[in-house]
């Protein structure tokens, strides 16, 4: 009877189970990404500090001399074998530090760089977008010149030519990666804007007085708001690895702010130490987002797309 | 009576690449307030365009309303700005479409959606849209329509929505309501239902409906008057009962001779031979029924026709059967 999208929406994702773990991990990634922002006032001899969360509180161990496995109790230093401060679960990594608390460092960067670009892109798309498909005419010639001078240049060059200009930092990431990838969206909206602008119901409320705004966000938008939420899901994961390719070519996030990227870079020097566990423990992390967020996903597009909705 | 609308001689056209088509080319006639005007004609002779017409909706480019005056409830509709023209969609005049399985919008529920209709024209808050789209809902014969106002359109069937609509068009009571082929998609069984319910309607609201159609059975039932249209004119037009008794158009007569019960059982039912011209094609100076019709003499090719005054209110357009002017 009577239910709003949400509730029918809830019901379908409560049925399957994948979706389910998925959204229970990324709730627990959330959680983790959220203690990471609360500050953790202390005091010290200097007085009181607010540099420090509530994860690097529970979580934050002290730097060691030298790399150690999982749950070491000792490690090596020039062939002198020494007891290790505290346990690491996850090890430590060349530098000595505690492998967990950088990949749980990690979490936050990766939910900011995978949902901030997504919001700023999926503005762009969205205007642009909606504005050449229903006013078509010289509106439509200009936004599509736009964006097809956009997506002409190398998306790899504009990101580095952007980051360049601006100062290195996660929010200024998120800017340019969103600047950048709002084409694709932007062209899947017009075309779809195109196609709706034409139905029946469209047509029907410009009949009983609609305005053009009331017909481009009330009657339109809603229709093509899919696109806009498989798009978000479908690159969420794609921009949480893009991270570490930027971080690669050294245009990622300034360094002190976690990473998963770094991590898995500083591979080249750690495996041929036999330090696997750095690699394997960002790498961990990096799967189980994805692979929780793509479950999730993938229910959800299906239970909010209206076309796929039955009685 | 009250005139509610009034065209004049409206002509219009598309500009295509192709050359202009005269969808529309002359047409005349008026409905008066709780009368009901059938609009007869195949597919493609302009009868869903003079409707656009009179809401200024025609697709513009490549479509254009060339000349001709449009006068709805006292106003001049083409000489009045968009932004008034938006108050008079809805409450002036609204149209009910061919479709009602895509004429509501999927996402939202019907009850949001008459709602909406009348928030559109009026100050009402939430809570008295609420209760004017409940309230007319009910009139249009929704069962439960208060638990239905939480449905999507996905769950009604197509006459349930083509009840929506009517609610969602007549909510305002607008002094015209078109009428785009309102029964075409439905079931028999069904179309019977909505056309009751349409005329209950006019009495509850007195609007005077134009009603588009290429079905003379729906006619019969709904029409007070009737205009017979083909290729962008009005070939003959009049009373109801006069048309269906007495017409005189070969046209109308090709239409009447087409109804299947009018063929005996086993014989090939009549057909007028040939289609409607495209609205490119057709040519100036003539009859345009010329060519497919079977009593065509030479004056049909050369010179037009005009719609001349044959009874009180019938008029009908044709050299052989009508000529010059009253017999």
């Amino acid at each position: 009877m009577a239910e709003s999208h949400l509730h029918i929406a809830i019901k379908r994702i409560r049925k399957e189970k994948l979706a389910v773990a998925g959204f229970c991990v990324i709730c627990l990634f959330a959680l983790i990404a959220l203690l990471d922002t609360v500050p953790a006032p202390y005091r010290d001899a200097g007085g009181m500090h607010f540099n420090r969360t509530v994860l690097d509180t529970l979580f934050q161990k002290p730097v060691e001399r030298s790399y150690s496995p999982p749950l070491a109790r000792t490690a090596t230093l020039n062939r002198k074998e020494f007891t290790l401060k505290s346990t690491h679960v996850l090890g430590t990594n060349i530098l000595g530090e505690d492998v967990l608390y950088d990949a749980l460092k990690g979490v936050r960067t990766a939910f900011i760089i995978g949902i901030v670009p997504l919001i700023i892109a999926s503005f762009f798309a969205v205007v642009f977008g909606l504005l050449a498909g229903y006013y078509g005419g010289w509106v439509d010639d200009v936004i599509q010149y736009v964006y097809q001078v956009l997506s002409s240049i190398p998306g790899i060059l504009l990101l580095i030519a952007m980051l360049t200009v601006m100062e290195r930092g996660i929010w200024q990431l998120c800017i340019a990666l969103g600047v950048t990838s709002w084409v694709g969206l932007c062209r899947l909206i017009r075309g779809e804007t195109l196609k709706v602008k034409n139905m029946e119901y469209v047509e029907a409320a410009r009949a009983l007085g609609a305005s053009d705004g009331h017909l481009l966000f009330r009657q339109i938008l809603p229709n093509v708001m899919y696109l806009v939420i498989i798009e978000m899901t479908l690159d969420f994961s794609g921009l949480v690895m893009s991270e570490a390719v930027l971080t690669y070519i050294g245009v990622g996030v300034e360094p002190g702010t976690g990473s998963w990227g770094r991590m898995i870079l500083s591979a080249d020097r750690e495996l041929p130490n036999g330090i696997w566990w750095n690699l394997t423990g960002a790498s961990i992390f990096l799967f189980l987002l994805v692979l929780a967020f793509n479950l999730f996903a993938d229910v959800l597009r299906d239970a909010l797309d209206p076309r796929l909705r039955k009685g | 009576m009250e005139r509610v609308l009034k065209i004049e001689n409206l002509r219009t056209y598309f500009h295509m690449d192709e050359g202009v088509a005269r969808a529309v080319d002359g047409v005349s006639l008026s409905v008066e307030k709780k009368r009901t005007l059938g609009l007869v004609g195949e597919s493609g002779c302009g009868k869903s365009i003079t409707a656009l017409s009179i809401l200024r909706l025609v697709p513009s480019p490549p479509g254009r309303i060339a000349g001709g005056s449009i006068t709805l409830a006292g106003e001049d509709i083409l000489s009045l700005p968009e932004v008034r023209m938006r108050d008079i969609r809805g409450k002036l005049a609204s149209m009910i479409f061919q479709e009602p399985m895509t004429s509501l919008n999927p996402v939202f529920t019907i009850g949001n959606q008459v709602e909406e209709a009348v928030r559109m024209h009026t100050q009402m808050t939430g809570k008295g849209a609420r209760r004017i789209a409940l309230e007319y809902l009910a009139k249009v014969g929704i069962p439960a329509a208060h638990e239905r106002m939480g449905q999507y359109p996905h769950q009604l069937s197509g006459g349930m929505k083509q009840r929506v609509m009517i609610a969602m068009a007549l909510c305002l009571k607008p002094a015209l309501l078109i009428a785009d082929e309102p029964t075409t998609a439905l079931d028999v069984t069904i179309q019977a239902g909505i056309l009751r319910l349409m005329k209950d309607m006019q009495e509850e609201t007195e609007s005077a409906i134009l009603l588009i159609t290429h079905d003379l059975g729906v006619i019969a039932e709904m029409a007070d008057d009737v205009a017979v249209m083909y290729a962008g004119k009005i070939v003959e037009t009049g009373p109801c009962e006069e048309i269906f008794t007495s017409f005189l158009h070969p046209y109308t007569e090709g239409l009447f001779q087409s109804l299947p019960g009018r063929t005996p059982r086993g014989q090939k039912l009549y057909t007028i031979a040939g289609n409607v011209p495209s609205a490119l094609q057709f040519q100036k100076a003539c009859c345009r029924f010329n060519p497919r019709c079977p009593l065509a003499i030479e004056r049909c090719r050369v010179e037009e026709p005009p719609l001349v005054v044959i009874g009180p209110a019938h008029r009908c357009a044709c050299w052989v059967r009508a000529g010059e002017g009253p017999l």
